[in-house]
């Protein structure tokens, strides 16, 4: 099958595109090696949570996304880690249906980004979205109104902890606190993929193990959470799956636990490494 | 989904929305209190001296107190005139920035990944802040349309009983409906045809509204586009462009069919041509200007709208 005719599909139907991708050749690797530690990455592209193959974004001249191939498994928790700029918000919004692909393919829970994934998502961006006018009552009501995988009463316990008002207006409350007021919310769902794009950067180091725990005990084990983040050192003890990405390509993806163990290095250090600039 | 996406445009959008309502029923009940106020004066001015009373037969002093109170009065109802149709003018410009708005700052903004990111189609997203804003205009202008009745009646009502007592002078059983009708040049006319211009004109307020809705919607994300900075103000820059363009071709195409029109009832035989065939001639050609105009906005409408999406998919990035 040829490349043109496979991105043809890749534009139709979900099951079409599942079988095309699968009777044809396994993603090639374009990547840089993996190492040693790498998770196991075989499979149908129905086993993944996330597919993407050889997925381009370009805005214009730009090339944002440089025909990444990656894998994720479900019930992980994966650190996107890479600079400012690496294309990590661009991979994390073609994910949740808020960019369109420039090309390749991209599969979320066995189906093509829609109507039906974005049910399965829960996206976290990285600046806060409810209009200024709601309450903290009011983004409760909009998410138990739109997504069936709500629980209230998660929210509810979570909002308590954080000691957040849920009468009070979204303009009287602070950047760090409206930024929880979100997560609580995308946390309180029991969606298939979580896509947390910086989700403890603005808020106060305090809050920040606050909200790691949050993340680990209140989502669905059988989910998978992907956290896109400048902060590794904060979060790297909850990673199960690293993923390094630079200029629009995966360069590393692999077990955090097992690197950490077979390196004797944080994954902190590491990237510091990778992403070292050069005088 | 598509009503609870409407429940949410609705809610954000009556902030503004309500208190503007209540803000153009205000200007509007001023309105027809100075028409009354107007109609007052008006009748007082024009009292004989013998009507009035014998205060002013008898004293210069107040007849010239009443002549100027008369004078400023009438100055105090025509600036109140002006101001109230200036702050309704103004409000149907503030409506459609309220729109712009609420469009710009719900798709474009960072409010945008709220709504993309709802397990909801572009369509549904699209057509529900359409039709919130459709809501919204269209009770705005039947408030309008009850505001100018209203304001426009005591005046009328009165030319109408005047001319009505005139009439009776020449024929006792002149009524007020008769008297209504010749007000309007209706007399004789197809009744047809005055029906099909009232409901025509229903049609093309409908269709004019939802058409630049569509259109503002298509602004928004042009200027999303186009624009490096200062994209609202371009979005805005367009509407009243697009805006200004279609009032001018459309305002050429009327005086090209009136004048049509015209000329028709000039070169034909005068004695064929009774004031009464003019009347009804003149009432068909605006029904047709109508209908033509419903059709070349619905045609607007449907391009708008593809453009619209066009633009989201292709231009903006967003599925």
């Amino acid at each position: 099958m040829s490349e043109l005719e496979k991105d043809t599909l890749l534009q139709g139907d979900d099951d079409k595109v599942v079988e095309a991708i699968a009777a044809d050749e396994k993603p090639a690797e374009t990547q840089a090696p993996k190492p040693a530690n790498a998770p196991v990455q075989e499979g149908e592209p129905n086993d993944f949570i996330v597919y993407t193959y050889k997925l381009t974004k370009d805005y214009g001249k730009m090339l944002a996304l440089k025909g990444v191939s990656l894998n994720l498994t479900r019930g992980k928790i994966v650190g996107l880690l890479g600079p400012n700029g690496s294309g990590k918000t661009t991979l994390i919004k073609i994910l949740s249906g808020l960019l369109t692909k420039t090309d390749g393919g991209v599969l979320v829970d066995g189906k093509e980004i829609g109507i039906e994934t974005k049910a399965v998502i829960s996206y976290l961006p990285e600046r806060p979205y409810f209009s200024s006018w709601m309450r903290v009552e009011d983004c409760i009501k909009y998410f138990e109104d739109f997504y069936e995988d709500f629980s209230r009463e998660t929210a509810e316990k979570m909002l308590l902890d954080l000691d957040i008002d849920k009468s009070k207006k979204l303009r009287t409350l602070s950047k760090g606190t409206k930024e929880k007021v979100q997560l609580v919310l995308v946390m309180s769902r029991k969606a298939k993929l979580y896509l947390l794009d910086e989700p403890i950067a603005g808020v106060d180091p305090a809050a920040r193990d606050y909200i790691l725990d949050t993340i680990i005990s209140s989502y669905n084990k059988e989910a998978t959470i992907v956290i896109s983040t400048h902060l590794i050192s904060d979060i790297e003890g909850v990673l199960d799956e690293y993923v390094f990405i630079k200029n629009g390509e995966i360069v590393e993806h692999g077990n955090a636990k097992e690197y950490v163990e077979n390196n004797g290095q944080s994954l902190d250090e590491h990237f510091r490494e990778v992403f070292k600039y050069v005088r | 989904m598509f009503a609870k996406l409407l429940k949410y445009d609705m809610k954000a959008t009556k902030r503004i929305g309500i208190p503007m309502l209540i803000g153009v029923l205000a200007v509007i009940v001023l309105s027809v209190i100075n028409s009354l106020f107007g109609a007052f004066i008006s009748d007082v001015t024009y009292l004989e001296l013998e009507e009035l009373p014998k205060l002013f037969q008898e004293s210069e002093g107040a007849l010239l107190a009443l002549t100027v109170a008369c004078l400023l009065g009438t100055l105090a109802s025509y600036l109140l005139n002006v101001i109230c149709t200036a702050l309704l003018s103004a409000s149907v410009i503030a409506i459609i920035v309220i729109n712009l708005v609420n469009f710009y700052k719900s798709l474009i903004t960072d409010e945008g990944y709220l709504a993309f990111t709802l397990p909801v189609s572009q369509s549904e997203i699209l057509s529900s802040k359409i039709i919130n804003a459709i809501i919204w205009d269209l009770s705005f202008g039947a408030l309008y349309l009850v505001g100018f009745l209203a304001s426009q009646a005591p005046t009328f009502i009165r030319s109408t009983y005047v001319n009505m007592e005139y009439m009776q002078l020449l024929d006792p059983d002149f009524t007020f409906w008769d008297s209504l009708t010749m007000q309007f040049g209706l007399e004789g006319v197809n009744g047809f045809n005055i029906l099909a211009v009232l409901l025509l004109f229903v049609a093309f307020y409908i269709a004019i509204t939802i058409a630049l809705q569509i259109f503002m919607f298509f602004t928004v994300f042009l200027g999303g586009v186009v624009a490096k900075k200062r994209k609202f103000l371009a979005s805005i820059g367009f509407t009243a462009a697009g805006y200004g363009t279609y009032y001018i071709v459309e305002l050429i195409i009327v005086g090209i069919i009136l004048a049509v029109c015209i000329v028709f009832l000039f070169v034909a035989d005068a004695e064929v041509i009774t004031g009464l065939v003019a009347a009804n001639l003149l009432l068909l050609s605006v029904n047709v200007i109508l209908l033509i105009s419903i059709i070349v906005l619905v045609g607007l409408s449907v391009l708008f709208y593809f453009l619209t999406k066009w633009l989201m998919t292709k231009k903006l990035n967003l599925p």
